[in-house]
């Protein structure tokens, strides 16, 4: 640290450098074709004539005394090393430059290893996919309060998703060691105030003690389920300042706390309930976490015959069983007689129905005699502003504990209760559920078969084209595709944990691009081919994540859902248009991305990701799925362009 | 109305009048379209015109373009039997979340024109006939993770429903009543069997009360769709 001399205004210093570097891309990508993307190139440093003109003089030469050894981002690096941490995602500011620093040259710039970004809202998306694959927090780093603002759409959608994610936020806590300007504006009282509403703790350390302390904490909570965000600011001084006495430090052992579990006699009680059920049906959302969580909620269904309804929070049931009967929920839930929750998010709306209608009215659309049981960590978590804990459901019995914890407890109460006299009843629901799985799956292709040779392409076609073409490989999709019809969730056979791993959670559009960039850096750790069905609007939100995956080699298939529009929008707008009888003739106006079209393959060449489209013919798709996917199978990204059917 | 012409000429003007965008749905408005009446002009241009209004009205957004509906959004036209009165009368007035169009938005010749279009729709393939589906209609490809039997239990009984009856009921019936007979532009069927018999039901289905419309079905499918609906378990 040069003593005296002004502290360079890192946003506007290194934005100088990215334009340098985009310029230069650029140039190379306008003549490049879409099989020979250039390599991405670093951005070259500034000059020094614009360096002065932005941070003043450079000093070379730094006396002995200004010198700090033992800085205490070191022991920060040490920390995360500590946790496992293996990626850290930041776009670069100056309040953690420290911190910065340390993870390059005190820890090698591996495990953890820098992930860099062009957005702190890809920083916090990428973390909040990574930790779905991996099964552990990666951390990310934002620039005070404009970043943990830039950051904070994406803290959301992992909040609503029960993700871990370790978000570090730089901020100059001691305002006497402020400079006048800009310093002063990018720096808060209560840093953490933006995100407190939707994080599950945050702590502002003022000593290395305070922050190894605190970190271990932040950690502990955010992997106890339910996971949650949680926020740890970094004060400059606490990682720029000298650590005088490290031995003196109290560096403690990280320990993992076991999630909540239920009270035995209350498991007992939903054993009791679900054997007696002529018609129990499950329902779940997050409550399979693990492998292991998946394997237990397939011998759950498998004991009981109980056809389980998947909100695809996380894949909770193969979809290739035939318990699984998630598009059977409009018949299920009415005639179900015991309907049991497991980390369902919104329960009032599995049981009940409220139409978009101008009087809202809710109908209750379960048994009156039907039994509702609910197990969920999220019980005792839940804050007053934030509203995700949507509408108040009542229940027979409500266990606040995590379901997958719960569920070796309650398939052994359910097989210590099952008699000779339930076995046969048991046993009868197997064949008409085996049926009905099997029309299910017939009716779903059915449906795709309608807009088979239709232009735009239909999703069905598109999902089944990409399905053709993945399904031999180890392979995982890694977005929800709800504004695809849920064409995978319908027809594919996806049965393995990491094959699938939800939505955004929090429906912030966005988050699509880089959860599923995080998540391919997890499955290139695992060796697995990640492919991605992302929509146009939700691209245009984040397209800097296209940089962020060439820079950093991830391999992933993004298949662009092209279909020209916050479709969903159209249709709201659409919907107040005919419900005021002005006409629907301009109701499109607002919710379009045409005029001009957007060129995706051209936005991914320019920056330095294989792109092609718009392939807008069903019978070019399937060759140009194939020469996407040799260039992820080669180790790189690859987005391909599709004019879509409107979902 | 018998289809006209193939699938591809329809798709391509779609196409046409997509690449338009927003503009092309100004301009083909009620004042564009210029829907008359069927009698006053070739089945041809009716279609056509039909099928201008079916983008300028937006019914594709929801509907998608070769009406095959989206997963819960809207459901399928592309099968619909309604009559065109009934027709007029769900758009004007519908049930569900779906906008009404009232007959100052949607004329009655423009929706009739849009039902000609409907209805000159060319069956789709049938999914049997796509190698990326007929497995799923041939029966799925079998859960991977087998079930495991509970122990000592006595063999399954066997199954309620007819597959033959489900089949003719996803093709003919479901479009209106849903796929899991929980309804939709028609009346949920899921309570059938309390209502009426085996009988019944093929009565009605071979004889119905409008605004249901009168279906081509054989005895025999007549029969195997009344099993499938009065022994359907939910």
């Amino acid at each position: 640290m040069t003593v005296g001399a002004p502290k360079p205004h890192r946003r506007g210093f290194l934005k100088g450098s990215l334009l340098v570097g985009a310029a230069s891309a650029a140039s190379g990508a306008s003549a490049a074709s879409a099989a020979a993307a250039p390599e991405p190139a670093n951005a070259p440093p500034p000059s020094s004539e614009r360096a002065h003109n932005e941070t003043g003089p450079v000093h070379t030469e730094v006396a002995s005394e200004a010198q700090v050894v033992n800085p205490g981002s070191d022991i920060m690096v040490d920390l995360l090393r500590q946790a496992g941490i293996q990626y850290v995602a930041a776009m670069p500011g100056s309040t953690f430059r420290g911190l910065h620093e340390s993870i390059l040259n005190y820890g090698g710039n591996k495990a953890p290893e820098l992930i860099t970004c062009v957005h702190e809202e890809v920083s916090a998306a990428m973390a909040h996919g990574y930790a779905k694959v991996a099964g552990k927090p990666m951390a990310c780093l934002v620039h005070s309060n404009v970043g943990l603002q830039h950051a904070s759409m994406a803290i959301y959608n992992a909040w609503c998703d029960r993700v871990p994610m370790m978000v570090l936020a730089g901020n100059e806590l001691d305002a006497a060691s402020r400079r006048p300007g800009v310093e002063w504006v990018h720096a808060q009282t209560d840093l953490a105030t933006m995100v407190r509403d939707f994080t599950k703790w945050d702590d502002s350390p003022v000593s290395i003690q305070h922050f190894a302390d605190s970190f271990q904490r932040a950690y502990e909570l955010s992997t106890t389920p339910p996971y949650e965000p949680v926020l740890l600011v970094v004060d400059t001084e606490l990682q720029e300042q000298p650590v005088e006495n490290r031995a003196a430090l109290r560096l403690q052992k990280l320990s993992t706390v076991s999630p909540p579990g239920a009270d035995p006699a209350m498991v007992d009680r939903v054993a009791a309930l679900l054997v007696a059920a002529k018609s129990p049906v499950i329902v779940a959302e997050r409550a399979a976490r693990t492998p292991a969580g998946l394997a237990r909620m397939v011998e759950l269904a498998e004991l009981l015959n109980a056809p389980v309804i998947d909100k695809f929070g996380r894949l909770n049931m193969p979809t290739d069983h035939f318990l699984s009967q998630t598009f059977r929920q409009d018949a299920l839930i009415p005639s179900a007689d015991v309907i049991l929750g497991l980390e369902v998010s919104d329960l009032y709306g599995v049981l009940n129905s409220m139409a978009d209608l101008p009087i809202r009215k809710s109908r209750s659309v379960v048994d009156p005699g039907a039994k509702i049981v609910a197990i969920s960590a999220v019980y005792g978590l839940m804050k007053g502003n934030t509203q995700d804990i949507q509408r108040y459901a009542a229940t027979d019995i409500a266990l606040d504990a995590d379901a997958e914890t719960c569920l070796p407890q309650l398939i052994d109460s359910v097989r210590r209760q099952i008699r000779p006299e339930h076995h046969q009843a048991i046993a009868a629901r197997e064949a008409p559920l085996r049926a009905a799985h099997r029309d299910m799956r017939a009716g779903a292709a059915t449906d795709a078969a309608l807009s088979w040779e239709v232009s735009p392409i239909g999703t069905g076609r598109l999902c089944m084209e990409l399905w053709a073409q993945i399904k031999d490989l180890d392979w995982a999709l890694v977005s929800g595709a709800s504004f695809a019809s849920q064409w995978p969730q319908r027809l594919w056979d996806i049965n393995k944990h990491h094959q699938f791993i939800g939505d955004s959670g929090g429906y912030g559009v966005g988050y699509n691009a880089p959860a599923a960039a995080g998540a391919a850096l997890a499955h290139r750790d695992a060796g697995r081919l990640p492919v991605v069905i992302g929509g146009d609007g939700d691209l245009m939100i984040l397209p800097g994540t296209l940089w962020t995956l060439a820079h950093h080699r991830i391999p992933l298939l993004m298949v662009i859902q092209n279909n020209r529009a916050w479709h969903q929008e159209t249709m709201h707008i659409q919907r107040m248009a005919g419900r005021r009888n002005r006409g629907v003739e301009n109701a499109r106006t607002g919710t379009l991305l045409t005029d001009p079209n957007i060129d995706f393959a051209q936005m991914a060449h320019s920056m330095g990701v294989w792109g092609e489209g718009p392939i807008s013919e069903p019978e070019h798709l399937a060759p140009a799925l194939a020469r996407a996917l040799a260039v992820v199978k080669a180790g790189k990204p690859a987005l391909l362009d599709v004019i879509t059917q409107p979902r | 109305m018998k289809p006209i012409h193939p699938t591809a000429r329809i798709l391509s003007l779609t196409a046409a009048l997509l690449a338009g965008g927003h503009a092309m749905a100004q301009a083909t408005g009620p004042q564009a379209t210029g829907v008359q009446s069927t009698g006053v002009q070739s089945a041809g241009a009716e279609i056509e015109q039909g099928h201008a209004a079916f983008v300028a009205k937006g019914c594709y957004e929801c509907h998608g373009l070769a009406g095959q509906g989206a997963r819960g959004v809207a459901p399928t036209l592309a099968r619909s039997r309604l009559p065109l009165s009934a027709f007029q009368a769900y758009v004007h007035k519908p049930g569900g979340q779906m906008p009404p169009y009232s007959a100052k938005v949607a004329t009655d010749p423009e929706l009739e024109g849009i039902y000609a279009y409907l209805q000159s729709m060319p069956a789709s393939r049938n999914a049997s006939s796509i190698p990326l589906l007929a497995a799923y209609v041939a029966g799925s490809p079998g859960p991977l993770i087998k079930a495991r039997s509970v122990a000592a239990a006595p063999p399954a009984q066997p199954a309620a429903t007819s597959a033959e009856g489900a089949g003719v009921f996803r093709q003919n019936c479901a479009a209106c009543h849903g796929a899991d007979l929980e309804g939709g532009v028609g009346p949920s069927l899921q309570a059938e069997a309390s209502k009426r018999t085996v009988a019944q039901i093929a009565a009605f289905v071979k004889d119905p009360a409008p605004p249901m419309p009168k279906l081509p079905l054989t005895q025999h499918d007549l029969e195997a769709v009344a099993a499938y609906i009065h022994g359907h378990k939910s």
